[in-house]
């Protein structure tokens, strides 16, 4: 789950939690140019299938942009 | 350290008249007198003027702000500094305060190309039936200004002109008492008790989100607030007031700021049952998790500085803002400070989903004001002041939803007041 709170996800039994950008805007961010904006998206997309790739025990946080 | 002699004045009776003018508890109002204050702002192109007896049945459209007649008597400042009046020390000296009256703004505060969530939210208040219950206006006689808004007044101009309307009446009115003979008198300082009690802060959450929903601190907009402390004398002589456009039912009222009951009940209890250490002003709704955490460790540690062994909560708000509380209720219980919450619930129509967006298991003592999903059944009102039909639906353009009958607000959020977590009006929650 790509979320801006990750503890609330986690909360509600998400076991894959991808730290998102904001709250009314998890996926991307408005306030960047349209090409900066693509990236950002691109970059949170790849973390997130990073993070459903990964093997887990127990729940975990990703920073998907990072990744 | 602030000390304060809170004077009241109770008001029983009001009528329109020649002169504005208190004689012992009848207050007589020029509207004249009140319309030319009004119109000397350009913002404004008309106002029209209602009174609303106690006992009447009335539904009152499209309110924006509430406030008490107050008016400083003695000290320095003035009442609502930063905005009426300079910044200056507020909470000192001597403050007049009308009881039983209050000034009403209200108007169809245009929309200019706003939509979705950001927008002047319309909604009802009614002074009987089942509705009269969620506010704590009921009893008081309502003086009701309706303004119609100049051409040309952009969004941040209206609502710095509503506030201060709203503002300037308030203390037109309260100066009348300046020769009048008090109720009662009351001076409220924080003492340190003879014997040491428990120490308990109030960690008070605003909301200011938007022109539309906004909160201001000495006249300062809230909107990027980190938590603060303030003297509730402070409160007293208006230091915080809501903001002057939009009537969404989590709204917080400045008559509300003035007269918080979680505040009064504090004061009232300070000295012999715990002492009273301060209000612990912070905002929620804020978009990064880093942001909430922020918020939670600056009450926390304000609550640790004071000594506080316990605080009190409420919410400013309906949603997000539950974060930045339960955040720091998780910080100030992990720190050995007891905490309580007051709070309304997202419980569903029938009052069966879980009952809040986010919670943390140090959360123990709750306090719920009642069910803001519960869907509310109105009788038609003897009279509307007002447009009778308020716009509905802003995220797909407007709907005209006529109120001069009989109506069912599916959301209480359409409903003044409605939403308030501060401990007026009589509502609940029963467990089954």
């Amino acid at each position: 789950m790509i979320s801006a709170l990750g503890p609330v996800a986690a909360d509600l039994g998400a076991n894959r939690v991808v730290r998102g950008i904001k709250i009314p805007h998890p996926c991307g961010d408005p306030s960047l140019d349209p090409t900066g904006d693509h990236e950002l998206r691109v970059r949170l997309v790849r973390g997130s299938l990073k993070a459903i790739a990964t093997p887990l025990d127990q729940a975990a946080l990703f920073d998907g942009v990072a990744a | 350290m602030s000390k304060l002699e809170l004077r009241t004045f109770d008001v029983d009776s009001v009528a329109f008249g020649e002169r504005t003018a208190l004689s012992g508890r009848a207050l007589t109002v020029s509207k004249e007198e009140l319309r030319a204050i009004v119109l000397a702002d350009p913002a404004f192109s008309a106002v029209d003027i209602q009174l609303v007896r106690p006992g009447e049945a009335a539904r009152i459209t499209q309110i924006t702000d509430v406030v008490e007649p107050r008016a400083k008597s003695g000290g320095t400042g003035g009442v609502f500094p930063g905005l009426l009046s300079p910044v200056e020390p507020a909470g000192n000296g001597r403050t007049d305060r009308l009881r039983g009256v209050a000034v009403v703004t209200s108007g169809e505060v245009p929309w200019l190309g706003t939509k979705g969530l950001f927008v002047a939210h319309d909604s009802v208040l009614d002074t009987a039936g089942p509705g009269a219950d969620l506010h704590p206006y009921a009893g008081l006689h309502l003086l009701v200004f309706r303004f119609s808004f100049a051409d040309g007044v952009d969004h941040e101009g209206l609502e710095r002109a509503v506030l201060l309307a709203g503002e300037k009446i308030a203390r037109t009115l309260a100066l009348e008492a300046h020769d009048s003979e008090p109720t009662s008198v009351e001076t409220r300082e924080l003492a340190p008790p003879p014997t040491p009690l428990p120490r308990v802060v109030y960690a008070y959450q605003v909301q200011s989100q938007g022109v539309f929903m906004r909160s201001r601190l000495y006249g300062r907009v809230l909107d990027e607030l980190v938590p603060t402390l303030v003297h509730p004398n402070e409160l007293a002589d208006g230091a915080l007031t809501s903001g002057g456009l939009g009537g969404h039912g989590a709204k917080m009222h400045t008559w509300m700021h003035q007269n918080n009951a979680v505040v009064e009940g504090l004061i009232a209890g300070h000295g012999t049952r715990w002492d009273f250490a301060g209000v612990i002003l912070h905002r929620g709704h804020f978009y990064l998790y880093e942001d909430k955490q922020r918020v939670a460790l600056r009450i926390a540690e304000t609550a640790s500085l004071l000594g506080a062994s316990g605080a009190i909560f409420t919410l400013g708000g309906a949603g997000n803002n539950t974060t930045e509380a339960m955040l720091a209720i998780q910080e100030c219980e992990r720190r050995g400070i007891k905490t309580v919450l007051l709070t309304w619930e997202h419980a569903g129509p029938d009052g069966s989903d879980y009952p809040l967006p986010f919670g943390v298991a140090e959360a123990v003592a709750i306090v719920s004001t009642g069910n803001l999903d519960e869907p509310l059944d109105l009788p038609a009102m003897d009279r509307v002041v007002g447009d009778k039909a308020i716009r509905v639906r802003p995220e797909i353009g407007g709907v005209a939803f006529p109120v001069d009958r009989e109506i069912r607000l599916e959301r209480r959020t359409l409903y003044a007041g409605a939403a308030n977590p501060l401990g007026f009006g009589r509502t609940g929650s029963v467990e089954s």
